[in-house]
């Protein structure tokens, strides 16, 4: 019969699979949007981001006889994620070539999920970036005639300390009226994705917010206190969007809330530091990738005390390993 | 709102499925005819059994005696005869005494207290008594009130019943309200201590009305009733006494050491009848519910009743797999054989339905356990330790302070037998000790 039962006996409804299914939910605001500004060639892209991802971890799995975890749905966020973070003029095959480095490079190789240091979407964003950038820094505004257009990063990076006349307003910028990557456009659809996925408990509301702060102080830093430049800072490139989806992932970040905080507050402060240093506008980036690195060591830092004990001892090997 | 909260709330709100009895009254069940007492029904060394096969017992007549340190007496909670007495060789030779009931229900109680009572005379009283906590933990209640008799400063009734389903506290509360309060009065006189509170769930309304009815109508102008949130485990004592003093039980003291007198509401009750009906501890309000269940109930009934008999009260069962829990959802523990008798520590009977278990999948690291551990653990960390057989971390990770509470296996998203592995991880460190 029966044995060996154990408490609790009763467990929670959410599930790994249920969390990834949100997040998917999460993104359609910001899919749709893009698929509204950009028609069909965006939609394609999208639908190529999700089933190559999938199909790069079923054939992974399979071919290594491994269990196969695709029915988890977290190729699938990987794979719109990777969509959603190229502009729609990227050939069709960086697409691929995206999902592929994603999910083979950075998320099968270390183990799988929950295994990876690095954030697969992103980490494969920043090689796109190094390795093609002519290819997809033309950048278009919306519509089906794609005028060329600058993204409004452009006018305030390296070195600028004020919103110069010609950039784009804050309206369009919040609207989505600009160029840029598909899903970061529509500022709007970026929060409506978060305030769901504050709603279902996925993420932490002061996550997102802690890494625009950091950004918004540092610009303002930057910036000679003028706030409205440090809002645009916030409001233009990547930086919602990645706040959002990208901060916020659990894998490559830490574990407890507290080092979570700290882990958006400095993301912020280096995008803020890397957007006015260099000409390099993707500069969120690389702040997620270097806090990544940095992800295990605010664990430690951050080891809570428990209940009933004076100090605290950091569990050094434990918050390492993944 | 929760979500905002800068660091979320440590515990977890859990669905509380109390709505089918919090408003059932308590009902009487009568008494089988055999009652099985076995010697231990309480934490401790068992009883030692101080009858013999023909005596004539009454409700309240010594059947077990206290074997000293911590242990405890065990009365009988019937009138009839002892039919025998089996000793168990696979529980470690644990004498049962069995009792035929003769439905007379001829009482022997005990004696009369004096006016002016003594914490001396009140352990003694508890001693007598038997009785044990109720909250589930088993601990014979004379030795705790002993202890802390000298440096209490404080005096915490825990009403706060966070395992979903049970009711039996709160209907204690409910139709007990006014003997709970004169006992607490009682005790808080006897004790001196300086401030009396009564937890209750912000939920429970009726209880708390009860209560503040009571308070007023006996001018308990000294106790407080302190509503803590619906969050899973306010009833565990260090956690609570955190909440409402702000004191923290440091690892390896006890509540007593700052200060701090804690009991049950139950266990206050069952005092109440030892110091004002001089009756000895032979029953006890339990809830039995679950979807398995036809008649979900909070019954009175007599210790030593078979499991089987109280099913049979409450209408049997529903067709299709089950288990049987004894005490909640996320702290209680299975049982197959339903003529288990109901002993001291039982709270509840929780009947639910049996699904298939859910295969394990990899950590996601959404550190749920992490944040929501209501001592600070880190769960995933320490059941990798023990995964990788890294014993010595869970000193580290200070692993033996878990509270056992279950949140971390109820909430994770991947199934992980988080509290398995943190209660074999303290095992295997118990066992490097022991080397």
């Amino acid at each position: 019969m029966i044995k060996n039962l154990k408490a609790p006996f009763i467990k929670t409804k959410a599930s790994d699979h249920n969390i990834m299914r949100d997040v998917l939910i999460a993104l359609m605001p910001v899919s749709v949007m893009a698929v509204v500004s950009f028609g069909m060639r965006s939609f394609l892209m999208l639908i190529l981001g999700v089933v190559s991802a999938v199909f790069f971890e079923y054939a992974y799995q399979r071919i290594l006889k491994k269990e196969v975890t695709i029915k988890d749905l977290s190729a699938a966020v990987t794979g719109l994620l990777m969509g959603l973070s190229l502009p729609s003029t990227a050939p069709l095959w960086m697409v691929v070539f995206g999902t592929a480095v994603a999910i083979l490079l950075v998320k099968q190789l270390p183990g799988g999920i929950g295994k990876n240091t690095f954030n697969p979407a992103v980490f494969s964003r920043v090689l796109i970036k190094i390795l093609f950038s002519p290819l997809i820094t033309d950048w278009v505004l919306p519509g089906t005639d794609a005028v060329s257009t600058a993204t409004p990063l452009s006018f305030i990076g390296d070195g600028s300390k004020t919103i110069p006349a010609e950039a784009p307003s804050f309206y369009d910028a919040f609207m989505g009226n600009i160029g840029g990557n598909m899903g970061e456009m529509v500022k709007w659809a970026i929060l409506l994705g978060f305030a769901y996925l504050v709603v279902r408990k996925v993420i932490n509301f002061w996550v997102p917010v802690s890494m625009l702060a950091g950004l918004f102080l540092t610009t303002l830093l930057f910036g000679e206190s003028d706030p409205g430049f440090a809002l645009y800072h916030v409001i233009t490139g990547t930086a919602m969007f990645a706040a959002v989806f990208m901060v916020t992932d659990y894998t490559s970040g830490p574990l407890n809330n507290k080092a979570r905080i700290y882990y958006a507050l400095l993301i912020g402060i280096l995008t803020g530091m890397i957007r006015y240093s260099f000409a390099l506008p993707g500069g969120v980036g690389i702040a997620i990738l270097l806090m990544n690195l940095l992800a295990p060591v605010l664990d430690g830092y951050c080891t809570p005390r428990v209940f009933g004990h004076k100090g605290r001892v950091i569990p050094t090997s434990s918050v390492l390993r993944r | 709102m929760d979500i905002l909260k800068f660091f979320t709330v440590r515990g977890v709100r859990i669905p509380a499925h109390k709505e089918k009895t919090k408003d059932l009254k308590v009902e009487s069940i009568k008494p089988s005819k055999h009652l099985y007492f076995p010697m231990a029904m309480h934490i401790g060394k068992p009883a030692k059994p101080i009858v013999t096969i023909g005596d004539s017992v009454k409700i309240g007549t010594l059947l077990g005696e206290s074997e000293g340190g911590v242990s405890t007496n065990i009365h009988s909670s019937v009138s009839g005869k002892v039919v025998s007495i089996p000793k168990d060789e696979s529980k470690k030779g644990l004498e049962t005494v069995i009792i035929e009931n003769d439905y007379r229900d001829d009482k022997v109680k005990l004696k009369d207290l004096n006016e002016s009572i003594t914490t001396e005379d009140f352990m003694k009283r508890l001693e007598e008594a038997g009785i044990t906590g109720k909250g589930g933990a088993g601990f014979p209640a004379h030795i705790k009130y002993d202890m802390e008799r000298h440096k209490s400063k404080y005096l915490v009734i825990n009403g706060s019943e966070c395992e979903p389903y049970s009711t039996a506290d709160h209907r204690c509360m409910v139709e007990y309200a006014s003997e709970i309060v004169k006992i607490i009065q009682l005790i808080e006189k006897t004790y001196e201590v300086d401030e009396a509170f009564i937890a209750v769930e912000e939920h429970m309304t009726e209880s708390r009305d009860a209560l503040k009815q009571a308070l007023k109508e006996r001018n308990a102008e000294r106790i407080t009733l302190y509503e803590l949130p619906a969050i899973y485990p306010q009833g565990h004592s260090g956690l609570q006494i955190h909440q409402i003093l702000g004191l923290e039980i440091e690892e390896g003291q006890r509540s007593g050491d700052i200060g701090v007198l804690q009991s049950n509401v139950s266990t206050i009750k069952a005092i109440y009848d030892a110091v004002f009906n001089n009756e000895s501890f032979h029953k006890r309000i339990i809830t039995v519910t679950g979807p398995m269940i036809k008649n979900p109930k909070n019954v009175m009934v007599r210790l030593g009743t078979q499991v089987e008999h109280i099913v049979e009260a409450c209408g049997g069962f529903h067709p299709g797999v089950r288990i049987n829990i004894s005490g909640g959802p996320m702290m209680g523990k299975s049982f197959e054989d339903l003529t288990l008798p109901v002993d001291k520590d039982t709270t509840t009977l929780l009947y639910l339905k049996r699904y298939g278990k859910e295969e394990e999948r990899a950590c996601i690291r959404c550190a749920k356990c992490v944040n929501c551990c209501p001592v600070s653990l880190q769960p995933i960390l320490i059941s990798n330790a023990y995964r990788n057989r890294e014993y010595e971390m869970g000193n580290i990770l200070k692993s033996e302070s878990c509270i056992s509470c279950g949140i971390c296996t109820y909430i994770c998203p991947s199934r992980i037998t988080l509290l398995e592995d943190i209660q074999k991880l303290n095992k295997a460190l118990e066992g490097i000790e022991d080397d």
